[in-house]
């Protein structure tokens, strides 16, 4: 047995590890949101200074102004809330067919949905666009929307694994009862499996607020840009790169995505208590 | 997760879809007799867009049949899009062009040829900066009339200068490549240690450098082809050839002196980063910690928001076969599938017109085509505190094309490619030369 | 999703310069690039080389940090925030920070390791170390994220498992060795299998930061394929590229799925 004292230092030298991890994690970042809140001539200065000499907030309103940033907002999350739904719905029940219900050819489907992880979407580009054209869904949110709608394959595969750890005993007991696929789904695996779905929520809501080559091929006019688009198209042209003015974008568009974790932290916590309940 | 978690799911899916309806659009419009025709116009420089947005409402109080929509996309992402639409036909109606793709896009018989319409409509061409205009042109046709030009001229850090008592760089700097001129000497006093010793003391400790003379590195159009040329040497025999001279003595040796700044004498800052996303350069020299740099007169406006010492400008160093700078333009050209080729045309009108041209030359963003508002350009940078006079000198002397050809960009990966290990100090010149000339047999004959 | 990936394949037996008409051309697109094409090869040993460097040390480092996070010691919300801001942060920002922050004359580095008294260029701006910079950065970038992964699947473990284990006097490590590692089986399978396919498609930080350089030192597959398709305009030789990328992605998948199903029993009671 380890002594108590023994038992102090390797708590204690944990903690301290995960402190500079933590510190590394956010130095790149605090140099994002400071680049974007110091005055300009400060931001190449040598030695790097990490203390702003004042704050300003000229970059934030200069970039607010070059470019229509409420709209990209709005944009955004219409884009992020469709897909984030999309996935959510569609890609459990998918899961949920792949991980309980048995069917000819089922593993085998399976491999392939998964192998469409696994092609480069760059050579898909041309051919969807062309697709998008015919539909005339061009600059529109449809093309935004539906290639991603039905959930992506790495929201399936998620939702598969975790849905395969829930007892079957449970799904059993249902099934004596007399409950058919649907009622199974609704009553034993949603409640069981609340972090996954909010974890598979997370990482799609992300993805796609960050997603940016297809909405950049797809869309054509200001007023359809999502941020990523606009970050990457606002501030870099040929030759030269608007730095705090990107940088300050890119602290824009970071702060909701912050927000939304520490919501979402909290309902972690909650479904582990949930989750330990049985 | 409750029934109340699916209800919040099935509403965002409502809000979606009611916002997409709300905000939909098409993305073809045609002119109907009571509709303008729209044209959409896709640049890579939304600080230009700005500009062109003061002169299009003026286009578009003559022209009332026709309205022009711009699109920006950023430039690593605009010839990727522009080739998309391409394929797919839905190619903008009038797109911003450059050298670097343009010898690819008339290969593929998808620009507009504008030489009819010029002839028509009687544009005099002597207006414009003859070397700027031979960008666009091939096979005797012109696919349009540049937008604007740009020289490479030295950009050195004043305050540096005074420190150490040496005065600014003018047209007097010369360099070659077996002792370096005047340019080496200075940049020799401008590269301090730690301990305040310059490169040109004997005590200099090349690992403890604060501070460097000149920036030496693979950027190629800003930097080594206009030293390149000054030698003597060059990258293809003429213009869009496909015979490549970066193997032969004169341009060997440029490339070597420019490496060995670096390597040997210490005086340049070891740098890998070619200025693809750019400006690792132009970084280096907001820290105050660079004395020259060679860039482009597009750079100014960054310099000026990003320095916080006083800089200036001076014409290239003489090399020995003169003074010689890279140009380099952007033209606005026309897509062969536009379904709005006279609307369009008429648009380029303006663009190469005086009014717009002005609009330009005041903004200060770059020097444009016309030869006529080089003064504005010059008035426009007095008035911020900086003498561009030399941007018009190097316009006014030898200036050559930025290299390109079919199929450029693989010749250029490959170019780069092996620089970079020049400029690493893993090859010498004659090697990476050769290499390179290999690779270009292998790509031209695919 | 799936016409375009059959069309994918099609394109890879032809030449198509994307402007003009795409001309068949049958296999030639991947004798080419098998037998002729060094870069290839490189390229795709690159790839390799950025996946060992990349992933043992992020899985490690995350599933440490997930067991660690989940004892819900203090302040463990925040820190589980902290660690993934690197991932929802935007590619550009992150990859130019990280340029400026490497820069090997006046990046954030260079006063640090003089105190090692190490010359910074020698290390930063060296051919070596710039894949394994690549992968430093997506170490930073993805470790929070694979440790959230992590942590979800450990939530799935039951309490009950544990208390039992206590019981039976089982202490810390041998908890973790015995009973939470083979419990994580259909988590850490999700996560291995991911995260190998995205190293093999790692691109945006190499297009950001390097641009392939220098020389080819960072030149991997996917940035490759890109070039070809749309830099080079040959989009039937960066097709066949994507043909055996899948190909090779796909052999390694099916090997981690049959060994992660051979051990893997998912019912507990």
């Amino acid at each position: 047995m380890i002594s108590g004292k023994q038992r102090w230092l390797f708590v204690s030298l944990f903690y301290f590890m995960i402190v500079i991890l933590a510190v590394v994690s956010l130095v790149p970042l605090y140099w994002t949101v400071l680049t974007a809140f110091r005055p300009q001539e400060e931001a190449f200065t040598y030695p790097p200074s990490f203390v702003p000499s004042r704050i300003v907030f000229d970059n934030i309103r200069s970039t607010w102004k070059l470019a229509p940033f409420g709209r990209f907002f709005f944009n955004t999350l219409v884009v992020t809330a469709a897909c984030v739904s999309g996935q959510i719905v569609f890609g459990s029940l998918a899961a949920y067919a792949f991980a309980r219900m048995e069917f000819p050819g089922r593993d085998f489907l399976f491999l392939l949905i998964l192998g469409g992880m696994m092609i480069p979407p760059v050579i898909t580009l041309i051919p969807l666009f062309i697709m998008m054209r015919q539909f005339r869904w061009i600059d529109t949110y449809y093309a935004l929307i539906m290639p991603y709608l039905w959930g992506q394959p790495i929201g399936l595969f998620l939702f598969r694994q975790f849905f395969l750890t829930i007892p079957k005993s449970l799904e059993d007991a249902a099934t004596i009862d007399g409950c058919g696929h649907l009622r199974i789904f609704q009553t034993v695996i949603v409640p069981n499996a609340s972090h996954a779905f909010l974890t598979v929520a997370v990482i799609t809501f992300v993805f796609t607020w960050n997603n940016f080559l297809w909405p950049l091929i797809v869309t054509n006019r200001e007023t359809m840009k999502v941020l990523s688009v606009a970050i990457a198209t606002t501030f870099q042209s040929e030759k030269t790169v608007l730095w705090t003015n990107l940088m300050s974008a890119a602290t824009l568009s970071v702060a909701p995505l912050i927000l939304l974790f520490l919501v979402a932290q909290k309902n972690f916590v909650e479904s582990i208590q949930l989750s330990g309940i049985k | 997760m409750k029934r109340s978690t699916y209800l919040v799911f099935a509403l965002a899916l409502a809000v979606a879809c009611s916002g997409t309806v709300m905000a939909e659009g098409t993305s073809e419009s045609s002119g109907t007799s009571s509709q303008p025709v729209e044209l959409r116009f896709m640049i890579w420089d939304s600080t230009q867009r700005d500009t062109y947005e003061l002169s299009i409402p003026k286009f578009e109080e003559k022209n009332p049949g026709i309205k022009i929509n711009i699109e920006v996309a950023g430039w690593a992402q605009y010839w990727p899009k522009l080739q998309t639409e391409m394929a797919g036909g839905t190619a903008p109606d009038i797109f911003w062009n450059q050298i670097r793709y343009f010898p690819s896009l008339v290969e593929n018989n998808v620009l507009l040829d504008l030489t009819p319409f010029i002839e028509r409509d009687k544009i005099d061409l002597s207006k414009y900066d003859k070397t700027v205009l031979k960008i666009f042109q091939a096979d005797d046709k012109i696919y349009t009339i540049a937008k604007d030009r740009d020289a490479i001229v030295l950009v050195y850090n004043k305050d540096l200068f005074d420190k150490v008592g040496l005065p600014y760089p003018d047209a007097s700097m010369d360099w070659n490549p077996r002792d370096g001129g005047k340019l080496f000497e200075v940049a020799k006093r401008l590269t301090l240690d730690q301990s305040g010793n310059s490169a040109a003391d004997p005590g200099f400790e090349p690992k403890r450098i604060v501070q460097y003379g000149i920036i030496s590195d693979n950027r190629g159009q800003p930097f080594h082809w206009n030293f390149v040329l000054m030698n003597g040497g060059g990258v293809q025999r003429e213009p869009l050839s496909r015979e490549f001279l970066l193997d032969k003595p004169k341009t060997v040796e440029a490339m070597q002196f420019l490496a060995d700044l670096v390597n040997v004498h210490h005086v340049a800052p070891p740098a890998t980063t070619a200025d693809y996303h750019p400006g690792q350069a132009r970084q280096t020299f907001a820290t105050g910690r660079l004395a020259m740099i060679t860039d482009g007169s597009w750079v100014f406006k960054q310099f000026q928001e990003t320095a916080n010492f006083r800089w200036g400008v001076a014409p290239l160093p003489e090399g020995p076969e003169g003074r010689v700078s890279i140009t380099n333009g952007i033209g606005e050209t026309i897509s062969a599938d536009s379904k709005n080729k006279e609307e369009s045309w008429t648009a380029l009108k303006y663009f190469a017109g005086e009014e717009n041209h002005r609009f330009f030359a005041e903004a200060g963003n770059v020097v444009t085509s016309l030869k006529s508002m080089e003064s504005v350009y010059v008035d426009f940078w007095k008035s911020q505190g900086v003498d561009a006079s030399p941007v018009i000198e190097m316009l006014s002397g030898k200036t050559a094309l930025s290299p390109s050809t079919k199929g450029w960009n693989e010749i250029d990966a490959s170019i780069k490619k092996h620089y970079d290990l020049l400029f690493l100090g893993q090859v010498d010149a004659q090697t990476a030369g050769n290499n390179i000339m290999a690779d270009i047999q292998r790509i031209l004959n695919n | 999703m799936v016409l375009p990936t059959i069309s994918a394949f099609g394109i890879s037996a032809t030449k198509w310069n994307i402007l003009g008409l795409p001309q068949y051309v049958g296999l030639s697109n991947y004798f080419d690039l098998i037998f002729r094409d060094p870069v290839f090869w490189h390229s795709l040993w690159l790839t390799v080389l950025y996946t060992l460097y990349e992933i043992p040390i992020q899985l490690v480092i995350a599933l440490v940090l997930a067991i660690q996070l989940n004892k819900g010691m203090a302040g463990t919300g925040i820190f589980r925030t902290i660690f993934v801001m690197p991932w929802i942060t935007t590619p550009i920002a992150v990859g130019l920070i990280w340029k400026w922050i490497l820069d090997p004359n006046f990046g954030l580095l260079v006063k640090p390791l003089s105190w090692f008294g190490i010359h910074a260029p020698t290390i930063l701006n060296s051919l070596w170390f710039a894949l394994p910079s690549i992968a430093l950065v997506n170490i930073w970038r993805f470790t929070g994220y694979k440790m959230m992964l992590f942590l979800a699947g450990l939530q799935s473990i039951p309490h009950t498992v544990y208390e039992a284990a206590e019981i039976d006097g089982a202490n810390g490590f041998k908890r973790v060795w015995y009973i939470t590692l083979p419990l994580l089986k259909p988590a850490t399978m999700f996560v291995v299998i991911t995260s190998l396919i995205g190293s093999f498609k790692i691109f945006d930080t190499v297009f950001i930061m390097t641009q392939g350089g220098p020389g080819d030192a960072t030149r991997v597959y996917y940035f490759y394929l890109y070039q070809n398709a749309f830099e080079f305009f040959k989009m039937g030789y960066a097709s066949a590229m994507a043909v055996l990328l899948f190909m090779i992605i796909m052999a390694m998948t099916l090997v981690q799925y049959w060994y992660f199903k051979s051990q893997i029993t998912y019912d507990l009671t």
